[in-house]
């Protein structure tokens, strides 16, 4: 069911790390970029990014898709996207389950859908024309979300689970914003990934939040939680060993506390999994190791 | 389930996200954008799930201010001498009038401060203060070139492969990455001073090319009547030879020297900055 590469151990690539991801072996399988920051005409981004696909694999993930929203698919956005993903062969493509768009303009945010049969049918139809429109299958992810509406009728998972069903796409399982979610809404986090079908899962994201009393912002400008931490074990247990990205966006520490989370993450993967008694799914050397033997 | 299905959306939808898309992007809070509608909480109540934690409103206010503070943030880091020029409360006052009157509407975020220079013009800050609409689209034309279209640059090297018979039949163009903005004031003298003190540019027109060279976007004054006018001319496209005419047409002062000098000091200056490109 999963035909997304199992491409290890990765961080987000962003402009205080650009120089050093583009120009000097690191200790890092993959980058993800945001990919409405690259599509651009030219310039340092357009330039760095095809100097760090030389190195290793990139993965597009949006934030403007806005696959809920009752406005039409911008064709203009997709043609853009279609245009880089072509240029940069990504090992995949993703964006969001929600929404960030109406009436022709744009909110830059996340916005949460009703978990209705309503929204299912819309999110459904317009993630296979995304799809097609791309040749090729999507990864949706989770969002955190601060508020739950009174029509919902399905838990978030049953829904996320749902709509892969019917369109064949693929999980970003964001394990922060499982955490945030279930702590502003009171459900349980392992419920939501029980909830999240096996093999559907094609990559995991870990980021930092903040804490604001009455409830958590997901923020990416803090380390990964212990929290998160645990939760992501248990992701591991439950999937077995998924692309992992450590997601950061503000405060963006220097490039070495980056990468030693993400060593944190494939030291708990590698942990998990060999206890776990199923056959892993392929999984690249470590990065360190492959550096080591490439003499690099 | 709670509502039927009715094909790819249906009014319940729809209405759910224009309440929501209304009242996160009201510019005094969800309890005030209720209020203009007419409405009260019991009507958000009716569609958000509000708790001992938090109401629906709170709820829904987390998102009107993620809004918000986001655009503020890019615009704030991308308009940094109009912030140090007004002041930080002011700017925020700026960006909530400028929100209601341009929502932004392009996916990229880069897109967001695109409308915000030609809107200074007629707000209150812009017309205490003549010359901040100039300064905000210089501050908005270095965002716009910085990631504009790729181009291959001249070089000297290049030029000086060309047979001499074939110079002046060479058509050259400038490069996507450059600009030229005219202002009534001297923007050049105050575009550093002007993050750290307080600025009084001088009334007198001024003439600037901007410009990427390699990843840097730079710019400085024209002040040569006949480069001004070269520039035009090579931003349309034109041979090297039709560029020394255009120089020798604008040059009308007798002891400025001899016209097709100047023009290969322009020119060569041109190619040492980056901005021609040859055409085909």
């Amino acid at each position: 069911m999963i035909d997304f590469p199992n491409i290890g151990h990765g961080i987000g690539l962003r402009p205080p790390h650009f120089a050093a991801l583009s120009s000097e072996p690191q200790a890092v399988d993959w980058v993800e970029v945001i990919s409405e920051n690259f599509m651009v005409l030219g310039g340092n981004p357009r330039a760095v990014l095809r100097k760090v696909r030389e190195r290793m694999p990139v993965v597009l993930h949006g934030v403007s898709l806005s696959l809920g929203s009752v406005d039409p698919l911008d064709e203009r956005y997709l043609e853009a996207l279609d245009n880089l993903a072509r240029e940069i062969e990504p090992a995949w493509v993703s964006d969001h389950l929600c929404w960030s768009s109406l009436g022709g303009h744009t909110g830059h945010d996340l916005w949460p859908v009703p978990f209705t049969e309503e929204a299912l049918d819309h999110l459904a139809s317009r993630v296979a024309r995304v799809q097609e429109r791309l040749g090729r299958r999507i990864l949706v992810e989770n969002v955190s979300s601060y508020l739950q509406f009174v029509e919902s009728a399905l838990t978030e998972w049953d829904f996320l689970a749902e709509l892969c069903r019917r369109t064949d796409c693929g999980i970003l399982l964001d394990v922060n914003n499982v955490f945030v979610s279930a702590y502003n809404h009171g459900f349980s986090p392992r419920a939501f990934l029980d909830g999240i079908p096996i093999g559907r899962v094609g990559q995991i994201h870990l980021a930092g939040h903040r804490d604001e009393g009455t409830h958590l912002l997901d923020t990416h400008d803090h380390p990964v939680c212990e929290g998160v931490w645990d939760l992501f074990r248990a992701s591991v247990e439950r999937f077995g060993a998924v692309p992992t990205l450590i997601e950061r966006d503000d405060d963006i520490p220097p490039l070495a506390e980056l990468v030693a989370e993400s060593h944190r993450a494939a030291s708990i993967e590698r942990e998990v999994c060999a206890l776990r008694t199923d056959p892993p799914r392929e999984y690249p050397l470590p990065i360190l190791e492959r550096m080591a033997a490439d003499g690099s | 389930m709670a509502a039927k299905s009715s094909g790819t959306e249906s009014q319940s939808l729809r209405h759910v996200q224009a309440l929501f898309y209304d009242l996160v992007t009201a510019p005094s809070g969800v309890e005030s954008g209720l209020i203009d509608r007419g409405s009260d909480a019991a009507e958000l109540e009716a569609i958000i799930r509000g708790d001992a934690r938090l109401s629906a409103i709170e709820r829904l206010d987390i998102y009107a201010n993620m809004y918000f503070y986001r655009i503020l943030d890019v615009l704030r880091d991308e308009f940094p001498r109009v912030v140090a020029v007004v002041g930080d409360v002011a700017f925020h006052d700026l960006i909530t009038d400028y929100l209601l009157a341009h929502r932004p509407q392009n996916p990229s975020l880069r897109e967001a401060g695109s409308r915000l220079p030609p809107y200074l013009v007629q707000h209150a800050l812009g017309l205490a203060r003549p010359w901040l609409p100039g300064l905000a689209r210089l501050e908005r034309t270095h965002r716009e070139l910085f990631d504009g279209a790729d181009a291959v640059p001249l070089t000297l090297v290049g030029l000086r492969r060309l047979p001499p018979e074939a110079f002046a039949t060479m058509g050259v163009r400038l490069c996507p990455t450059h600009a030229i903005l005219d202002s009534a004031f001297a923007l050049s003298a105050i575009w550093t001073t002007c993050l750290s003190e307080p600025v009084h540019p001088e009334a007198r027109s001024e003439r600037l090319l901007v410009w990427r060279q390699d990843f840097e976007v730079r710019h400085r004054v024209i002040d040569s009547a006949g480069e001004s006018a070269m520039l035009e001319a090579a931003a349309e496209g034109a041979t090297m030879g039709e560029l020394c005419d255009v120089m020798t047409a604008a040059q009308n002062q007798p002891d400025a020297g001899d016209p097709a000098a100047r023009a290969f000091q322009f020119l060569a200056r041109w190619v040492d900055d980056g901005l021609l490109t040859a055409t085909a």
